[in-house]
């Protein structure tokens, strides 16, 4: 029977390995509609028409897999995005997905198939849905395509344009009719304006092309820009940066403006108070009640005339997340990182994330340029609720630049990339970048340049990294010998355990109730940890299995720099953890455990913010130490600063350990209670009589009782902490300047927004060596009696 | 059970510290909660003024608390020209209302004046309605700034409306080609292209229904009128020659306005000069045509005829747009009825081109005054029933400021409730939608915890009665998956998830974790307690494996099951990182990953009242399992 078992759980084992390689190959199909580009695995449509073309093209092709996102456009959410989206590039071929670089390749091979009919198809633009046009006001039925275009020249692919409708020679157009457009926004009595009406910044392609595209392009003066260009299609270009220039000076405007929001902005037009104003059609979309940044419906655009027509100075890009309160602010490294992994991969992972890192390089570069980038709107703002409501982890972002911003640092490796995108733009737009090779070097580099660069490889650090690796190896031998050790204890319990089965016993039935589990955990559990070993044996970086490495990801996690800094952030977590997330509780429950009136009421309200979850703890806390919130309202009351407190480096740690403490302080208080008050009261008496005070009685009657159980929660509370990721995440998302970057932390920014599930999964594996070993004390701790389930 | 000996002094002074920290403590822990409740009440007047915290002072003063509804009606995107116009007073840069010299006493002639006013406002045509007051981005539900305004109830009637002409959304769906999920999601059309030349609303039949909804069960002094006289003092204003100054407008236009309040629309063209040359631009290029008439004659009809052959080329043009040939094509007096675009086209632009004599302008103020003329017949009676002097029909102004005292003060109770509970209405509308997510929640949370119990306690009673070596084993195994941190397995689960088809339904959320090794051990642990003789009693009374199982194991079991039980469900309800990787669509989202996602649009009293009610729920499983949450404190915790 055993045998049986042993060989049906083995076939099953093999079954189910064996069935992922099993399944039938799939079509590709990518989609170049407008509303589908910037994403892999997406469908992110714009629009009732898109919709009802790209279903149309589902039915056509009934065989196309296609996994729709509603999640990706998460305006200013990172790692949200780019989770989803490495999961979906993950999964492999069989979802929808447009990548500009194979676009071309994948046409020729037969694998995909362009939809490019839609509106976002400049010479149908006759045939663009008349709400879209009307609702956005715009003579020049831009909208959408400048959009594409400019993802697809930054990605350096001449023949994405091409194959989307879009050439050098409508480009001239577009920026001719921009401005026009420009040109009568020039309204006297206005301070400023340029008018652009784009879900992409049009506005920076300008500058980027006069910038890079002409000899000495952009002489930026205080109060605007000149431009001389010569090529061909920057000379539309050129008139239309004139155009802008010549507004600016008019107006007499001095400020780039970027609000952080579509409201706020519309109050400081109606002040007169702002030249250029930038706001992302996503802004607006917000106002429009579209969730996550998606119009559905262009004719509600339509009551955003008046916020449209009359004022002149209207926008262009996304950039809510790099801006507040008319600063420009831009975090050097965080956006390199964002524009080098999406040029890596050759694609734009999200519009607007990826994208606007780009646009906002060049928005930095001019406003450095300009003088532009001014700090004195910050002020104003120093409690303004749209501080409050970014994303958590923009706190970091938000505080890092504000105290550096000023001036911009210089930053040669930011300024190369910035140089390298602009001549590959204008290759691009000269038409001497052959797609192909050049872009497939381009590409390796960047990926060299992301994934070796900071890898170690002399062999000094080889030997280093061998050295720990065999550390690791023999800690995890320690956990495996003392696996082995539970197991034999385990077998020696058998008698004793089965002791309790009376009677016959009947396998069938047993089988049958003890298959789920098994099928379950099997399925669930031994197949994704063995698949998850292999990925970290292989450079498995995007979909595809990656190439065999061996030990090479071990090693690089051991050696790479920023292992040491997430090594003691988890250092210093856990010390932190440990007094508030355990000695505090215990502390508590000694209080509370001779409470003398209302224990109840207190314990309640003790355990009551164990019924918040993960998310409400973040966005809890969020608030709590907001500027101006009740944890910096105690702290002004006690006569110190305020301060952002996870916004800092130097607090952010303890910012993000007490959240997760208060939510289980009432839990693993009152777990300590129960095994307090399960101790004999004749034991004190009798202390008391022999004379014992107040410490000896701890000593000798309190502390060998709950010794056991402090032992347990220990182990289990080590465990805990270290797996923690979600409340660090949500709050920090590491930051800020990687003051929390703890190794749960680090191994989700590597599988998810770095996109390295070999690296992630190694490091996986060098945590299980250590927990493993604590588990193990656990179980141990755990069987040895320590249960206390009273029975009713 | 104490460590304190209650006799000795110092222990006593030590007690005296202890306990007083642990009360404060105590209500330090709860300060999260009480923040976040008083965060929930917040306003979009609080987000103006940069205040963190909501100020509801004026709800309970009277004369604040109506400032406060005039400032949230006609607050445009943070402008107050509507105000403005209307009062006849200046707010301030920040929109803030200074003062209101035009507001009515309480008593006297503002209720028969606004019962006056709302009398005409309903023999007046639809397009005469600006919906000013029931602005588009108070309707949208659940945007960045969608903290408050009173029109949402104008949303919900609309809604209401909807729900009882059609009955099913997919009717609605079906009739006008709109792809509302439910009633909830349903908007109100934009109808700001009312306002200027280029609308033409009766095309579209979603815009004609909620026309017909506002003809017909709105509260009508919720409404604004187009006045003609603001508009064109409006337009008057920006004209860059005028600038807003007074002086220059009397230059402009000749004339010896003492102030802007005292310039009106002429209904008819003015004498030749200046004045009517704005005229002339401003009632052919910029006022709506439904604001126009025109005095029909039959040599104008003739010229209009002709105008429409040129227009459209030729006779058989005309023929093939109007059925009938142009010299039968009747011209009329005003567009509103007009139900065809291109009707509509031609009479506007016919309406650029005619002869300024044959055109007037006729605002919602005209109407009114006609109304009183017929009403009362001359102004001494009006006066007479008004208790106040009426020096002419031409001078009554439009009685706004009466219509917004009547309203205030017949629907006081419903703008009070709106204030305080705006938010937690919007957040309970969006979780309840099509896209439910409290009901994705529940239906997890449910079916999460009756599997994994039932999974469970089948494995470890097997463990238990069967303990066998492999076995035996693999419950170390089982256990040893549990410290395995989640993202080690998110990756390759969601892979295999995407292969067994899976994703996007509950199963992905249920079945990866619903085995869980410490559950196991929990469970096992207990039913190792159970006596053998109990097995064998039964087991000698014929009882099969399966009885023994259900009247055995599970009875005496009991108390952990429900432990394991309360576990289950709440980690389930507060599970987050698995939910967002595999619930995908917004249709299968669950309450933390909405959560999640509001957080980056949402306001912050949205959000706030989105955590109080997603609080709720635990909170009520709390205080009915306490007894079971308070044995279970004493198991060692993962």
């Amino acid at each position: 029977m055993r045998r049986m078992i042993r060989v049906v759980s083995s076939l099953f084992l093999f079954a189910c390995l064996l069935a992922p390689a099993a399944r039938a190959e799939r079509r590709i199909v990518l989609s170049a509609q407008l509303g589908l580009v910037p994403w892999k695995g997406v469908g992110h449509i714009h629009g009732e028409s898109e919709r009802a073309a790209f279903d149309k093209f589902l039915a056509a092709h009934p065989e196309a897999d296609v996994q729709e996102f509603d999640r990706l456009w998460l305006p200013g959410q990172a790692w949200g995005a780019a989770q989803v989206m490495s999961l979906a590039a993950t999964a492999g071929p069989d979802l929808a997905y447009l990548d500009f670089p194979d676009l071309a390749r994948y046409a020729r091979e037969g694998l995909i198939q362009p939809i490019d009919d839609l509106c976002g198809n400049w010479d149908e633009r006759d045939r663009w849905p008349e709400s879209l046009v009307e609702g956005l006001k715009f003579e020049d039925k831009t909208w959408g395509i400048v959009s594409l275009a400019q993802h697809a020249v930054l990605a350096g692919n001449r023949e994405a344009l091409l194959s989307l409708g879009m050439t050098e020679t409508s480009m001239p157009r577009t920026f001719a009719g921009i401005a026009d457009v420009a040109a009568k926004l020039n309204v006297p009595g206005r301070r400023a304006g340029l008018g652009v009406v784009a879900g992409r910044p049009l506005a920076y392609l300008w500058l980027a092309l006069a910038r890079e595209t002409g000899q000495d392009p952009v002489i930026v003066g205080k109060h605007g820009i000149e431009a001389t260009l010569d090529s061909e299609p920057a000379k539309a270009a050129a008139e239309a940066i004139a155009t802008l220039g010549a507004a600016l000076r008019a107006g007499g405007a001095t400020v780039l403006y970027v609000a952080p929001d579509a409201l706020t902005l519309r109050k400081e037009f109606a002040a007169g108070k702002v030249g250029l104003a930038l706001v992302s059609l996503a802004d607006l979309d917000d106002h429009l009640g579209g969730t996550a940044g998606e119009i559905r419906d262009f004719a509600a655009l339509q009551p955003l005339k008046p916020f449209l027509g009359p004022v002149p100075g209207v926008m262009a890009g996304s950039i809510l997340g790099y801006t507040v309160g008319g600063q420009v602010l831009v975090l050097p490294s965080y956006i390199r990182d964002g524009v080098r992994r999406s040029l890596a991969f050759g694609f734009y992972t999200d519009a607007t994330y990826a994208g606007s890192h780009i646009e906002t390089e060049w928005l930095a570069l001019l406003g450095q340029r300009a003088g532009w980038v001014r700090t004195d709107f910050l002020p104003r703002y120093p409690k303004h609720p749209a501080l409050a409501s970014f994303p958590p982890h923009w706190a970091g972002v938000l505080s890092q630049v504000t105290a550096r911003a000023r001036p911009m640092p210089p930053d040669p490796e930011f300024e190369e990339l910035a140089i390298r995108l602009g001549e590959r733009l204008t290759k691009v737009l000269q038409g001497t970048l052959e797609p192909g090779p050049a872009l497939a070097d381009a590409q390796q580099s960047f990926e060299e340049e992301i994934h070796l660069k900071t890898r170690r490889t002399s062999s000094k650090w080889t030997a280093i990294g061998w050295i720990v690796l065999a550390g690791f190896a023999a800690l995890l031998g320690f956990g495996l010998w003392r696996l082995v050790a539970a197991l034999r204890d385990e077998f020696s319990m058998l008698s004793r355990s089965t002791a309790s089965a009376g009677g016959v016993r009947h396998w069938d039935i047993g089988l049958v109730l003890f298959a789920p589990a098994a099928i379950l955990a099997i399925i669930f559990g031994v197949i994704p940890l063995l698949l998850g070993f292999k990925m970290s044996l292989s450079d498995h970086v995007l979909r595809g299995g990656g190439a065999f490495t061996g030990m090479r990801n071990y090693l690089d996690v051991i050696v790479t720099p920023t292992t040491l800094t997430v090594f003691l952030n988890t250092v210093y977590f856990l010390s932190l953890s440990f007094l508030l997330g355990f000695v505090a509780p215990f502390i508590l429950s000694l209080a509370l455990s001779s409470f003398p009136f209302g224990l109840t009421y207190v314990r309640t309200a003790f355990f009551m913010p164990a019924v918040a979850s993960a998310v409400v703890i973040a966005i809890l806390w969020q608030q709590m130490f907001d500027i101006g919130g009740p944890f910096n309202t105690l702290v002004h009351f006690l006569g110190f600063a305020e301060r952002k407190w996870l916004a800092e480096p130097s607090t952010a740690m303890l910012a993000v350990v007490l959240p997760p403490a208060w939510a289980t302080l009432g839990v693993a208080g009152l777990t300590y209670l129960a095994g307090l008050s399960a101790i004999p009261e004749a034991l004190y008496e009798e202390a008391e009589l022999s004379g014992a005070g107040l410490a000896e009685r701890f000593r000798h009657v309190t502390w060998p009782h709950i010794k056991p159980l402090v032992g347990i929660n220990l182990v289990g509370w080590a465990i805990t902490a270290t797996r923690t990721a979600e409340q660090v995440f949500l709050l920090t998302g590491g930051g800020p300047d990687n003051a929390t970057y703890i190794v749960g932390v680090d191994i989700f920014t590597r599988a998810y927004v770095s996109i390295r599930f070999g690296y992630a999964m190694a490091e996986v594996w060098l945590l299980v060596a250590i927990i493993l070993v604590f588990s193990i004390y656990q179980m141990r701790g755990v069987r040895s009696g320590q249960l206390q389930v009273t029975r009713e | 059970m104490l460590p304190f000996r209650r006799a000795a002094i110092h222990e006593k002074v030590v007690q005296a510290i202890v306990y007083p920290v642990t009360l404060v403590l105590a209500a330090m822990v709860l300060v999260p909660f009480v923040m976040t409740l008083a965060l929930s009440f917040g306003d979009v007047d609080d987000f103006w003024a940069g205040r963190k915290w909501p100020d509801l002072r004026h709800l309970r003063n009277p004369g604040r608390f109506y400032i406060h509804y005039l400032a949230t009606r006609y607050d445009y995107w943070g402008s107050m020209t509507g105000f403005d116009e209307l009062y006849g007073v200046q707010t301030d840069a920040a929109g803030t209302i200074l003062a209101l010299p035009a507001v009515p006493e309480l008593k006297g002639a503002w209720r028969k004046r606004a019962a006056d006013g709302i009398d005409c406002l309903r023999l007046l045509p639809w397009t005469h309605f600006r919906p000013l007051f029931t602005g588009w981005f108070y309707y949208r539900g659940c945007s960045a700034n969608d903290f408050a305004a009173f029109t949402g109830l104008t949303e919900l009637d609309w809604k209401r409306y909807l729900k009882a002409t059609y009955g099913t959304i997919e009717r609605v769906n079906a009739k006008f080609g709109t792809t509302f999920i439910s009633f909830p999601s349903v908007k109100v059309p934009g109808l700001a292209s009312l306002g200027d030349r280029s609308g033409f609303p009766a095309a579209d039949p979603w815009l004609a229904e909620y026309i017909a909804f506002l003809k017909t069960t709105v509260k009508r002094e919720r409404c604004l009128p187009l006045l003609g006289d603001a508009a064109w003092r409006g337009w008057l204003r920006v004209q860059p020659e005028i600038g807003g100054d007074l002086a220059r407008l009397n230059a402009a236009l000749g004339g010896t306005y003492p102030a802007w309040s005292d310039v009106t629309l002429s209904e008819t063209v003015p004498a030749p000069g200046p004045a009517r040359r704005y005229w002339e631009t401003f009632v052919r290029t910029v006022v709506s045509p439904y604001l126009l008439e025109l005095k029909v004659t039959p040599g104008l009809e003739q010229s209009f005829q002709k105008f429409l052959r040129g227009r459209h080329g030729s006779g058989e043009a005309v023929q093939a747009r109007y059925g009938a040939p142009p010299e039968s094509v009747r011209l009329p007096a005003n567009a509103r009825d007009l139900a065809s675009a291109t009707a509509y086209a031609d009479w506007d632009a016919f309406s650029r081109e005619a002869p300024a004599e044959v055109i007037m302008a006729r605002g919602a103020d005209a109407w009114w005054r006609q109304f009183l003329r017929e009403k009362y017949g001359t102004p001494e009676r009006a006066a007479e029933a008004w208790g106040v002097p009426v020096p002419g029909f031409d001078a009554v102004p439009w009685p706004q400021p009466e219509i917004d005292r009547l309203d205030w003060a017949n629907h006081r109770f419903e703008y009070t409730r709106e204030v305080l509970f705006k938010n937690y209405r919007r957040v309970w509308s969006l979780m309840t939608d099509a896209t439910s997510s409290l009901l994705n929640t529940a239906l997890f949370a449910i079916v999460f915890t009756v599997l994994s119990v039932a999974v469970n306690a089948g494995a470890a009673y097997v463990l238990s009665r069967f303990g066998l070596g492999p076995i035996q084993m693999s419950l170390v195994f089982f256990l040893a998956l549990a410290a395995f941190p989640i993202e080690a397995m998110a990756v390759p689960n969601f892979l295999l998830l995407r292969n067994l088809g899976l994703l996007n339904s509950l199963w992905a959320l249920v079945l990866p974790t619903a085995v869980n090794g410490y559950y196991i051990y929990l469970l096992k642990s207990y039913f190792d307690a159970i006596p053998r003789s109990y097995y064998e009693e039964a087991t000698l009374e014929g009882a099969s494996e399966w009885r023994l199982f259900w009247f055995v194991g599970i009875p005496l079991a009991a108390p952990m099951l429900a432990v394991v039980g309360l576990y289950a469900l709440l980690w389930s309800y507060a599970n987050f990182m698995w939910a967002l990787i595999v619930c995908q669509q917004r249709a299968h989202w669950t309450l933390p990953v909405m959560l999640f996602n509001m957080n980056t649009w949402a306001a912050t009293p949205m959000l706030a009242a989105a955590i109080m009610i997603a609080v709720l729920p635990p909170l009520v499983v709390f205080i009915f399992a306490h007894r079971t949450l308070q044995r279970s404190l004493a198991l060692p915790r993962f």
